[in-house]
């Protein structure tokens, strides 16, 4: 009951913040600004408590439930978010970022709150397999955002389009860059979250990847990625194609992650 | 007493006019030299640049202050008082508060936002504080004037948005290779928009830069005064396949990069972007060359919209900056606040060091056989008991200081205290005690017009 309460709030004050934060890219009022500010960090406090909540009630990491997965990918968005805005100060980056970090949680609110089941045999290697799993995921959600952040941009300058939103964005060059660094890191963590994950398949269930949708979806992802990083080594494809290519892996990501995952017995 | 500021501007004078009267530095230190002799004018800083010239002063009588500077600008303009006169603002109190924070954020200038201002205001203070001319509470002023115009370079895009054409250009430039460093542009052209474009770009740090035009003459004269390589018209096709971006700013009349050109260009470029700027009137590259996905292709228009847009957001971002100023004068005028309660904290401490000594000399009589070690950690004890005592209730009235509606006045706070205060106002004592900077001001101005009129006023004492 508690806990409804308290993501419901986190929701509401989500909700809030992203539309201060769309206020103040309309109308530059400083009053807008402070009050997603402000409501953000109410978020931040209120996923915290529920993490902390959550590890104290399981003595471990909250990583074995779909529900603490989504929470736990929304609070690393956030954070990346916050740390970005502060020391960077990308444009328009912590707005676009929060909507995803927003969308996962209005994920996790549909689901049930249980904490999941910690399952016996080698919980080691299942716990680094989620983190690493996890941890890609928050990379490739930065990548999508400066993935979409480019392709905004980039529909603006081609339609000759200057306002507000062309002043805000980052440039080409430094959104491209960013996104294909991250989709690189994410590739990469992903894949050894994997081969990690195969193996505690085989030693603790007895299963091959073939024996489960969830672990043959990653499969797919990973070579949708590949393909795509394949195709930009090649320098075969325009930058913006390049980028819809991502902001469709990222697609995949999702489906594999949220619909997928959620008929797969594999873990 | 109240700041007042009497100056003409851009709004007021006619450029003819302000040439005049506009100070080069020397000019300046002799008009402040001449300011520090005058009794009417306490504190001063003058401001002068080719858009204003302003004297920020601190004064007992504002038309004595308007009447001096009226006078000293003729002079030093050679114009007639009344040609001056005419075209001089005057603000006083808050206004010239605000008016001096409007001026720092460039909300006063041609230009909206331009940033070069608060520079000028920072060598302006700097000037008065060598020849001696601002004293603490001008100092303090242009303290938080010259603060929230840092602020409002630094959290808005008011000074950031480009509003020149070429300017725009780089804007553009940005937008799609991030910064140009390490790039490579060729300028087609060696006219007025092919030398600024060429500056800009070199500003900017572009690595390579090229120029090509059809008279060698002309584009060796541009080469004299940026860091750049004449290449052969003949070679122009293979140079621009090369570079980053191509300005074009020829006066041929005629497209010169045309959609051929761009054909048997592009395969050897591998999709790399490439921007065409087309600063030429009539127009020197294709306008179908925009159909292609790799050519980020501009005109002379596209740019005046990139200027409109950038000078639109400078307006919007005024409303931002005019919250700054505003918490800003609220900072100040709770910093005039504050100091109503700074001698009943200095009678308070000096009160309780007193009797800290008190207990010390009574020790040491009634303890005479104890060591110098001894007596040092008595002192020290004592004087830490009588720290301790006091750090809270100090700390509390510098809260109520800034409060609007203080829980004790001052007066109060002595009485408490134990500490005698005997209402014989000094003047500037009693300008402390005001709790707002309007009441200050009016205060300190009936002040000044009683002891004009010859009635007598004592100084203010606080008595343990």
């Amino acid at each position: 009951m508690a806990t409804r309460a308290v993501i419901d709030s986190t929701m509401f004050f989500y909700a809030l913040s992203l539309f201060f934060y769309f206020m103040d890219v309309l109308e530059s009022k400083r009053i807008f600004n402070r009050l997603a500010v402000v409501l953000l960090f109410m978020v931040f406090i209120g996923e915290t408590s529920l993490l902390i909540a959550r590890f104290i009630q399981l003595q471990s990491a909250p990583v074995y439930s779909r529900f603490d997965n989504l929470l736990l990918i929304s609070w690393l968005i956030l954070v990346v978010a916050l740390v970005v805005d502060t020391f960077y100060r990308v444009g328009l980056f912590i707005f676009f970022a929060n909507l995803v970090a927003f969308s996962f949680v209005i994920f996790a609110s549909f689901g049930p709150f249980s904490p999941g089941i910690i399952p016996h045999g080698r919980p080691d290697l299942l716990i680094f397999h989620i983190s690493l799993a996890l941890v890609s995921y928050v990379f490739f959600s930065v990548a999508f955002v400066f993935s979409v952040m480019y392709l905004v941009q980039y529909h603006l300058l081609r339609k000759k389009s200057f306002n507000h939103w062309f002043l805000r964005l980052p440039g080409l060059e430094h959104s491209s860059r960013t996104a294909r660094w991250c989709n690189r890191v994410g590739f990469t963590l992903l894949l050894i979250s994997s081969l990690l994950g195969f193996l505690w398949g085989k030693i603790v269930l007895n299963l091959w990847i073939w024996d489960s949708p969830t672990p043959m979806a990653t499969l797919v992802l990973l070579l949708f990625y590949a393909l795509t990083f394949w195709l930009e080594i090649r320098r075969s494809l325009p930058l913006h194609v390049l980028h819809r290519l991502y902001v469709v892996c990222f697609m995949v990501l999702l489906i594999n992650f949220l619909l997928i995952g959620r008929f797969g017995g594999y873990h | 007493m109240q700041i007042v500021v009497i100056g003409l501007n851009h709004r007021t004078a006619p450029v003819s006019l302000r040439e005049k009267v506009s100070f080069d530095k020397d000019a300046q230190k002799t008009a402040l030299l001449r300011m520090k002799d005058t009794r009417s004018l306490f504190e001063t800083v003058l401001v002068s640049t080719c858009n204003r010239t302003e004297i920020y002063t601190l004064t007992t009588s504002t038309k004595a202050a308007r009447d001096f500077v009226i006078r000293l600008l003729a002079q030093h303009s050679g114009l007639a008082t009344e040609e001056i006169k005419d075209t001089l603002y005057t603000f006083e109190g808050p206004q010239a508060v605000q008016h001096a924070m409007e001026v720092a954020c460039g909300l006063d200038s041609i230009v909206l936002g331009e940033t070069q201002i608060l520079g000028q205001v920072k060598e302006a203070v700097a000037l008065a504080a060598e020849i001696g001319t601002i004293g603490s509470f001008l100092k303090q002023m242009f303290r938080y004037v010259v603060e929230v115009g840092k602020r409002a370079q630094s959290e808005t895009m008011i000074g950031q948005a480009p509003v020149s054409v070429a300017s725009a250009a780089i804007q553009l430039a940005e937008k799609i290779y991030g910064s140009l460093r390490g790039r490579s542009a060729l300028i087609l052209g060696a006219g007025t928009m092919a030398r600024i474009a060429a500056e800009h770009l070199s500003a900017h740090g572009v690595s390579q830069l090229y120029i090509a035009n059809r008279t060698l003459t002309n584009a060796e004269e541009l080469v004299r005064r940026v860091e750049a390589k004449i290449v052969p018209w003949e070679q122009l096709q293979h140079f621009v396949g090369r570079v980053d971006v191509v300005v074009a700013a020829t006066g041929a009349g005629r497209p010169i990069i045309t959609e051929n050109m761009w054909t048997s260009i592009r395969t050897g470029r591998h999709g790399r972007q490439t921007l065409l700027l087309d600063l030429a009137i009539p127009r020197n590259i294709d306008s179908s060359l925009s159909g292609h996905s790799d050519v980020f292709l501009y005109d002379v228009d596209d740019l005046q919209q990139v200027v409109d847009v950038n000078m639109e957001e400078r307006r919007r971002q005024t409303r931002v900056v005019r919250e700054m100023i505003d918490s800003s004068l609220l900072e100040f005028d709770e910093w005039i606040s504050s100091l109503s309660v700074v001698p009943v904290i200095t009678a308070i401490r000096e009160k309780g060091v007193q009797i800290q000594s008190d207990v010390m000399e009574s020790l040491k009589r009634k303890l005479p056989h104890l060591s110098e070690k001894e007596i040092q950690i008595l002192q020290k004890h004592t004087m830490s008991i009588v720290n301790q005592l006091l750090r809270d209730p100090i700390h509390a009235m510098k809260d109520m200081a800034v409060q609007s509606d203080p829980a004790f006045s001052p007066e109060a706070l002595a009485q408490l205290f134990g500490i005698e205060f005997i209402s014989q106002p000094h003047p500037e004592r009693e300008m402390l005690t005001s709790y707002k900077m309007s009441e200050f001001m009016g205060k300190w101005r009936s002040l000044m017009a009683e002891k004009m009129s010859g009635s007598t006023v004592g100084s203010s004492v606080y008595r343990s």
